[in-house]
């Protein structure tokens, strides 16, 4: 009979722990998506600044350290502290009520090892496993940083320069995790000695009680079993306790991007962006814009006042830092201007939806970066609900359908991290062809054509000049040869305009910057 | 202005108002049966199995005593 509830008892703990399990599972696993996606969803919208002041490594490393070590955290408490505690009180519960001397000796004893692997856990282990989690940060983001810039590495014969680079950082980390699980093995040392002497006095006074024949040996029998129970639990609830430290040191990072509010936000009565159908392009106005970067030392415009007009092809000039790339990317708002407004149809753009904006620019940079996607998926990430044909239509617009039906794998070949597969040339018509298939009313070239060889240069200004049609472009200029055809050139200098006009008007004037800049150029090509 | 490249120092309390925010929703009666049953698989062995042994183990005679404490460990 007792033989057979025991038997009983033991598939019904069976049952229960398998089925709990199964739900723990299915519940860990949901928790552990939602981070991870959340951290994605917040990560992306950081501003600007704020990805390039970080690495992406770190980032990386930040957002999945994050999400596994909230796994170990809630698996610790799930699968170590709630059945702990659970036998824990139950023990010291069931002693009080069969032994009650042995039970209330047991109690502040259970409580004060608790408390004491707490404290210890708290104030001495996780500041450390912080210092090693911080660090290990770190070491993700140089590896990154090395990878990312391989080949420059290779060029420069820098492999050992990198491999003592990367030895000081990562041996950073080696002396501060040596640190912290050394000082994990201390810690869970003292506890044992503090588990040992606390056990020994229970197991003497049982055996004090049974001597004085205040305890029969059942009560003996029970105590001892309950001991070993109450002391294996016990030294689980130490090291859980340390590993719980450890996972919430861990966890920091991706708890602060949870934290974080979103730089960039939409008002709360945010409209979509609507541009007059029928138009040719959108007009932009800056009105007495003052802007300044978080770091920057001085502000970049004071008072900026500017009118685009609705199809307008303007070029940007001036000397590096002057401002011309600020004034695009607060077009795109990047950033918040600190005054003024900025409006594009007559709407000010901080009132409209950051989506429906930047579905408005299309944007060719300087050095495009590709995903490591198929050509057609990079050419289309414009307009995702493209055809296969509109891809290959914009690609021979842009003049890369050349050498994209040149490669085996066609417009299914992958490009690598950022392209890099790709020439500068080619990737430059890859962007070429996503702008163009964007078809967007407002156009950004940050000198499109700058990493083009001179044949392919003369195709891609054709190219770009039919993509310019019914569009307000907006053309940073490095090179005064590119935009003669702008319908006004914008001078800045010191995040002002100081001059304006065609290319020709311009260069009338002996005394301009332009015409300065202008002759220079002139005198590198002759020389 | 904001700080945008600022990322909030988590305290402790952070951490729990992170984590109960993550365990809370639609999938959390998941977690509440999962800890139900384990606490009923734990509770069965400490309150039925452990309970009653000392009385159990009183019950049996002194011969099959070792045995009923092997069965019981």
């Amino acid at each position: 009979m007792a033989f057979s509830a025991l038997m009983a008892i033991q598939v019904t703990h069976s049952w229960c722990w398998a089925a709990a399990f199964w739900y723990w599972n299915k519940f860990a696993v949901r928790v552990l998506y939602r981070i991870l996606t959340d951290a994605m969803y917040k990560a992306q919208r950081f501003s600007t600044d704020w990805h390039v002041n970080s690495f992406a490594g770190a980032t990386v490393r930040k957002i999945t350290r994050g999400m596994w070590s909230f796994d170990m955290f809630e698996d610790t408490i799930f699968m170590g502290f709630f059945p702990s505690a659970i036998i824990g009180i139950g023990m010291v519960v069931m002693l009080i009520i069969q032994v009650p001397i042995v039970g209330w000796f047991a109690l502040p004893v259970v409580v004060t090892f608790v408390a004491v692997s707490i404290f210890l856990a708290v104030k001495i282990a996780r500041p450390k496993f912080q210092k090693s989690a911080e660090q290990d940060t770190l070491v993700g983001a140089t590896l990154a940083d090395i990878m990312t810039a391989i080949s420059t590495v290779k060029s420069f014969a820098g492999e050992r320069r990198e491999d003592a680079h990367f030895g000081g950082v990562a041996g950073e980390w080696r002396k501060r995790a040596e640190d912290a699980w050394l000082t994990m093995v201390v810690i869970d040392f003292l506890r044992t000695h503090i588990r040992i002497a606390l056990m020994t006095g229970m197991l003497l006074l049982v055996i004090w009680l049974w001597y004085k024949g205040e305890a029969t040996p059942g009560d003996v029998t029970l105590s001892i079993t309950a001991f070993f129970i109450i002391g294996g639990y016990l030294r689980d609830i130490g090291r859980q306790t340390t590993e719980l430290m450890k996972a919430a040191s861990e966890i920091s990072d991706v708890v602060g991007f949870w934290m974080r509010e979103d730089d960039i936000l939409d008002a709360p009565d945010a409209v979509p962006l609507k541009i007059a159908m029928g138009q040719k392009g959108a007009a932009i106005t800056f009105d007495q814009v003052g802007f300044r970067y978080k770091q920057g030392d001085r502000p970049i415009y004071q008072s900026l006042s500017v009118d685009i007009k609705a199809g307008e092809k303007v070029a940007l000039v001036g000397a590096s830092g002057s401002g011309k790339s600020t004034f695009v990317k607060l077009i795109q708002r990047l950033y918040d201007i600190q005054s003024g407004e900025i409006r594009i149809d007559g709407l000010n753009i901080a009132t409209v939806t950051q989506e429906s904006l930047r579905q408005a620019i299309a944007l060719v940079p300087q050095d495009p970066v590709l995903f490591h996607r198929s050509l057609a998926e990079n050419i289309a990430y414009g307009k995702p609900d493209t055809t296969i044909d509109q891809v290959r239509g914009a690609a021979r617009e842009a003049y890369a359908a050349e050498f994209i039906e040149g490669l085996s794998l066609g417009y299914q070949t992958l490009v690598g991290e950022r392209g890099v597969k790709l020439s500068g040339g080619e990737r430059q018509r890859v962007a070429i062809a996503r702008a163009l298939l964007a078809d967007c009313p407002i156009l950004i070239l940050d000198e499109a054509t700058s990493s083009l060889d001179s044949v392919s240069e003369y195709y891609i200004q054709k190219a770009l000049e039919r993509l310019m049609e019914g569009r307000t472009t907006i053309t940073i200029a490095h090179r005064l040869a590119t935009i003669q055809k702008a319908d006004r050139i914008l001078v800045f200098d010191r995040g002002a305009i100081v001059e304006q006009g065609t290319h020709t008007e311009l260069l009338a004037n002996p005394d301009s910057i332009y015409r300065r800049l202008y002759d220079i150029q002139a005198l590198d090509l002759v020389h | 202005m904001i700080d945008t490249t600022y990322i909030p120092k988590a305290t402790r309390g952070d951490i729990k108002r992170f984590a109960f925010h993550y365990w809370s929703g639609d999938g959390m009666w998941r977690g509440v049966v999962a800890f139900a049953l384990l606490g009923i698989s734990v509770g069965v062995d400490i309150f039925i199995l452990y309970f009653p042994a000392g009385w159990w183990i009183e019950s049996v005679n002194l011969t099959h005593r070792p045995m009923a404490v092997c069965m019981l460990s």
